[in-house]
């Protein structure tokens, strides 16, 4: 866990430490956090902005393995499974000192732990939400694909940039190979499973504690602390026997109003897809680790909250677009149809922010999947028009409701109205 | 006159047109550690999407079975098993690479395809890190294979695990020169192939003509050769 | 009155149903059927075709409907002169792929001559399929052909491309007339359009031996049996399971259900279009009809029957208005104005003359004999039950 402001530090402005693998000099700066296993300071690697980990002594006496699991991620791994992770590059070490530490990547001042951004005044966006959720998924998706196992994935360990939606996952100290025992886990976040003692940290558990992080992030409160133990004071509550909050045959645990208000409030607003992701991740997911929500499918309703979300003429509150047109769920008032791109199966709602990606168009090329291809924005002189930016390295050839054709070049746009089709190469999107 | 309930429809229930599809995996020992981790997650993961596929074929009733080959065979999944109810449980690595083991039990499994019913081209899809450990008997196989009145019309994909691999033999295996090898070189990308290859298989079974078929097919191979350019070899954890 | 045995002879039904994956698209139904009876119910004709539906085959749906068009022709030339031996008829037969092709194309390129290709018809993603259209237009009609001629001497069935022909004997017996092609795969069909449709066409004829025909033929396109998994001994349960709808409740039944089962079937099964045409000898009644044929006028009562019902019904509401007023007048007779009471009570006299003289009732109450009825020879309907 990442707790800012502390006043203790192992290590002093100045002090010099040297890194196992080449012997280059790092200099601590500045402390910046105090977590769970150690203090994390800022510092200089030969000009170069780094971050060191320094753990406490007694993480050393509790997991004794440490250094080997640090030299093995280090050795294995000349670039993590994504850029999201500050990945620990190399472990340092200080003359006569009783600890050791690592360094890793510095973590810009524009992220902001996940625990705070939930709880601060200035209430996160949905579409934040969902590009934070995508991208966390995202990241954990690539760390299992490498055989890997996160172990503690919990809300302290992400960082999120409000403005953006970016994102970053930090103490990646206890990545190990899936299979290999478990050390860690927060509470809230473990597995059943584990509370039960009947199995210990693997890919399924870490996607259990996915599964949590994106109720919180979603819906702020603990989809298992409900009416029948608000605070979760039992342990029960978290095992194998607890009932989600918003189970569908069983009404016993639902949340409490005055203490679990945004579970009450938010849930109905989200789209099916993703409450019933959450449903099986809750009610089936509980006891049966095989059928818990993978990742794939977790990206599935990310990509699609971000492409339904419609914002309100009246309120601006963003609302979610599915078959047809609901009334505003913050202002009541009725919404008309929003103005849609149809890529074959496929429909992304032009709303002022929304993305066009290379998965839309071609949703098995990855070579291309992440590369924006579109944005739509608004035009500069007359707020109610919007166009769609062609951010893609090639013309593309539209044709208008009259029947008249255009080339837009990259870099300009188009003027969205209902009847165009747009020619992205690979498919034909048509505006409705 | 008959009353007015609905008569039973003639000829009774439907059943729609079986696809059979096979993954032959690698569970040798240099396999062990994050190798099979990867792979075993890369299978879990390809579940939910080939899933998808299937159910947007309406005639299409795909039917999975699995084996992973070490020294022997050991069929994971043994019985033809519809997607819907496919969960897949991890294996373990350890032993040699006897590839052409894992190919006669496929053969064997292919005879009891009934051709005179329509069906499907099944589709065979090897995952490998190394050469095959059995010599002739991989040779016979082989041929075996190809002789098949329904093993020479299945789609053969090969996708090969790290820098060992032999892409003569995964070529081979194949049969072609059209459908590319997969070459993965990271977990990232063994997800990604493994999925890509399952779910376009389906699609060109699917396909009304053959001029379709083949678009898809080359749509693969460029994927391919794109994702191999486009991954930085220090990405290359195999 | 007589009552006479009924005749067996040559019913033929047809039915097609959009598939549902299609429904959901909007695309139009790509199949084709066409029936012809050969007089006095002594024969029949069916062809079912199956136009290809996908891109490069814009114009299929005109395509197929050319394919049973010049099927029907040809096996009508071929069977109305089908006499001689075994060798003649045979020798006959096998001019007929030629033929169909000949006069498909012909229909092909006077349509191509009449409404040239558009824009839409021949632009595609891929400079390959452009250059296929534009060298063999055809391909843009490309279908396929299912089809047979039966009477009591001779059949012919023939095919070209997926499809299913089948017969059933009155033992029950199916057969599938022409054999599957085994080593194609789902997605290699054959068709009209190719340059050598003439070579792959597959043709069976039989010569009616010992008046051992069969009692059913059945042409169906492919998503009927693809809606089976393939496998003919279920398949072949649809044409036993017709059999027994049409010997217990007769072909005009069997007719009105066709459309929801082969709906139904799509749904469950392939989600193709579905079409058959069937050809089924038997009398014009299943068993459960009366064995017997009612006197002919029972037969007009029955079809007038409906419309005297519906006559009657309409009736019935103009007199209960009427009867309500006279009610309402009678009550309030002491308040209407006097012209109107003069008024209706001089109808009402009128009235009562008037049936009196339509029913020859003489002021003393005799009757007289009527008119003879007229001699309409209206041709028996059997219109649907009004339910």
């Amino acid at each position: 866990m990442i707790k800012e402001n502390s006043a203790r530090g192992l290590l002093k402005p100045g002090d010099k430490l040297s890194a196992e693998f080449d012997g280059s000099p790092v200099t601590i700066k500045e402390f910046i956090a105090e977590g769970g296993q150690g203090e994390v300071y800022s510092a200089d690697r030969q000009g170069e902005p780094v971050a060191v980990k320094w753990y406490f002594k007694r993480t050393l006496e509790i997991d004794p393995n440490l250094q080997k699991r640090l030299r093995t991620i280090r050795d294995s791994y000349l670039s993590p499974p994504s850029p999201k992770y500050l990945w620990p590059r190399d472990l340092v070490f200080a003359s006569g000192a009783a600890t050791f530490g690592y360094i890793m990547p510095l973590m810009e001042k524009r992220f902001k732990s996940l625990d705070m951004a939930l709880y601060s005044d200035i209430p996160l966006g949905l579409r934040t939400r969902a590009t934070a959720g995508f991208k966390i998924v995202d990241a954990y998706q690539k760390l299992h694909a490498e055989g890997l196992c996160y172990q503690d994935v919990n809300a302290g360990n992400v960082a999120l940039d409000p403005q953006t939606g970016d994102v970053r996952i930090c103490d990646c100290d206890n990545v190990s190979v899936n299979g290999e025992p478990g050390r860690y886990a927060t509470p809230l976040f473990i597995a059943p499973e584990i509370i039960e003692g009947t199995a210990s940290a693997t890919r399924n558990t870490d996607l259990w504690s996915i599964s949590v992080l994106l109720f919180r992030l979603f819906l702020v409160d603990h989809p298992l602390l409900g009416t029948r133990d608000p605070m979760g004071n039992d342990r029960e509550s978290f095992g194998t026997n607890a009932t989600f909050i918003w189970d569908p045959r069983d009404e016993s645990n639902r949340p409490l109003p005055g203490e679990h208000d945004q579970a009450l409030a938010y849930w109905k607003l989200y789209p099916q897809l993703l409450r019933d992701y959450f449903t099986q991740a809750f009610t089936v997911g509980i006891r049966e680790p095989l059928c818990r929500v993978r990742e794939t499918e977790w990206l599935r309703a990310m990509a699609q909250l971000r492409d339904s979300i419609t914002p309100c003429s009246h309120c601006t509150a963003e609302n979610f677009y599915e078959r047809e047109a609901q009334p505003c769920w913050n202002c009541q008032e009725p919404a008309p149809k929003p103005v849609r791109l149809e890529l074959g199966a496929r429909a992304i709602v032009m709303a002022e922010g929304a993305e066009v990606y290379g998965w839309h168009l071609n949703p098995v090329n990855s070579a291309l999947a992440g590369r924006l291809i579109a944005r739509v924005v608004r035009h500069p002189a007359y707020p109610d028009r919007i166009g769609l930016e062609n951010l893609a390295p090639l013309p593309w050839r539209i044709v208008l409701p009259t029947g008249g054709e255009v080339m837009l070049d990259p870099n300009k746009r188009i003027r969205l109205e209902p009847g165009i089709r747009i020619d992205f190469g690979s498919i034909e999107g048509r505006v409705t | 006159m008959v009353g007015n309930s609905a008569p039973m429809l003639p000829g009774g229930p439907t059943s729609r047109l079986p696809m059979h599809f096979f993954w032959l995996l690698d569970g040798s020992s240099s396999m062990e550690g994050k190798k099979i981790q990867s792979l075993n997650f890369a299978v879990a993961e390809a579940i939910p999407p080939i899933r998808r596929t299937a159910e947007s074929v309406p005639a299409m009733r795909l039917l999975v079975r699995a084996l992973r080959f070490a020294t022997d065979v050991d069929w994971i999944v043994r019985e033809p098993t519809p997607i819907a109810e496919l969960q897949w449980q991890d294996i373990a690595a350890g032993g040699d690479t006897s590839t052409g083991k894992a190919i006669n039990a496929v053969v064997d499994e292919l005879d009891k395809i009934d051709v005179r019913h329509r069906h499907y081209s099944p589709v065979i899809v090897l995952v490998t890190d190394g050469r095959n450990t059995d010599g002739k008997l991989y040779n016979d196989a082989l041929q075996r294979l190809m002789a098949h009145p329904v093993g020479r019309k299945a789609q053969r994909y090969g996708i090969a695990i790290g820098a060992d691999a032999s892409i003569e033999e995964l070529q081979a295996f194949i049969g072609n020169d059209k459908t590319p090898v997969f070459e993965a070189r990271n977990g990232d990308m063994l997800a990604d192939f493994l999925k890509f290859v399952s779910v376009s298989s389906i699609k060109v079974s699917s396909q009304p003509s053959p001029e379709m078929a083949d678009a898809i097919i080359k749509d693969m191979a460029t994927e391919a050769r794109t994702a191999k350019e486009k991954s930085s070899p220090n990405s290359w954890v195999f | 009155m007589k009552s006479t045995v009924p005749a067996s002879s040559w019913h033929t039904i047809s039915g097609s149903a959009r598939g549902a994956s299609h429904e959901r698209t909007g695309s139009p139904n790509q199949d084709f059927v066409r029936i012809a009876a050969l007089e006095h119910g002594d024969g029949a004709i069916i062809a079912v075709a199956d136009g290809h539906g996908d891109e490069l085959h814009a114009r299929s749906d005109r395509g197929a409907r050319f394919a049973t068009e010049v099927a029907v022709a040809e096996l009508q030339g071929w069977i109305s002169a089908a006499n001689g031996g075994n060798g003649m008829i045979h020798a006959t037969a096998e001019r007929l792929p030629e033929a169909i092709v000949r006069a498909w194309r012909e229909k092909v390129f006077a349509d191509l001559e009449r409404d040239p290709p558009g824009v839409a018809e021949t632009s595609f993603r891929r400079a390959e399929k452009a250059d296929i259209i534009r060298k063999s237009p055809e391909v843009l009609y490309g279908s396929t052909l299912v089809a047979a001629a039966i009477n009591e001497r001779v059949a012919a069935y023939l095919q070209i491309g997926d499809g299913d022909v089948l017969t059933v004997a009155a033992d029950n017996k199916v057969t599938r007339v022409i054999p599957g092609r085994d080593d194609l795969l789902i997605n290699e069909t054959e068709s009209l359009c190719q340059s050598d449709a003439q070579a792959r066409f597959r043709l069976q004829v039989d010569t009616i031996v010992n008046g051992r025909r069969p009692v059913i033929v059945l042409a169906a396109t492919d998503g009927y049996s693809n809606s089976y998994g393939g496998d003919d001994a279920a398949f072949f349960k649809v044409a036993t399971d017709l059999k027994a709808y049409l010997d217990r409740y007769g072909p005009q039944w069997v007719g009105q259900h066709v459309k929801s089962w082969l709906s139904e079937t799509s749904q469950t099964g392939s989600g193709d279009d579905i079409t058959i045409a069937l050809a089924w000898h038997g009398s014009a009644y299943g068993s459960e009809a009366p064995a017997v044929i009612p006197p002919r006028w029972r037969r007009y009562l029955s079809s007038a029957g409906v419309f005297a019902r519906r006559l009657l019904r309409a009736l019935l509401v103009v007199i209960t208005a009427i009867a309500i007023l006279l009610m309402a007048g009678w009550f309030a007779r002491d308040h209407l104005p006097p012209t109107l009471k003069n008024h209706a009570i001089e109808w009402g006299q009128k009235l009562v003359e008037k049936a009196r003289r339509a029913f020859h009732i003489g002021p003393q109450g005799e009757t007289h004999p009527p008119a003879s009825p007229g001699t309409t020879s209206a041709p028996p309907v059997a219109l649907p039950e009004d339910i």
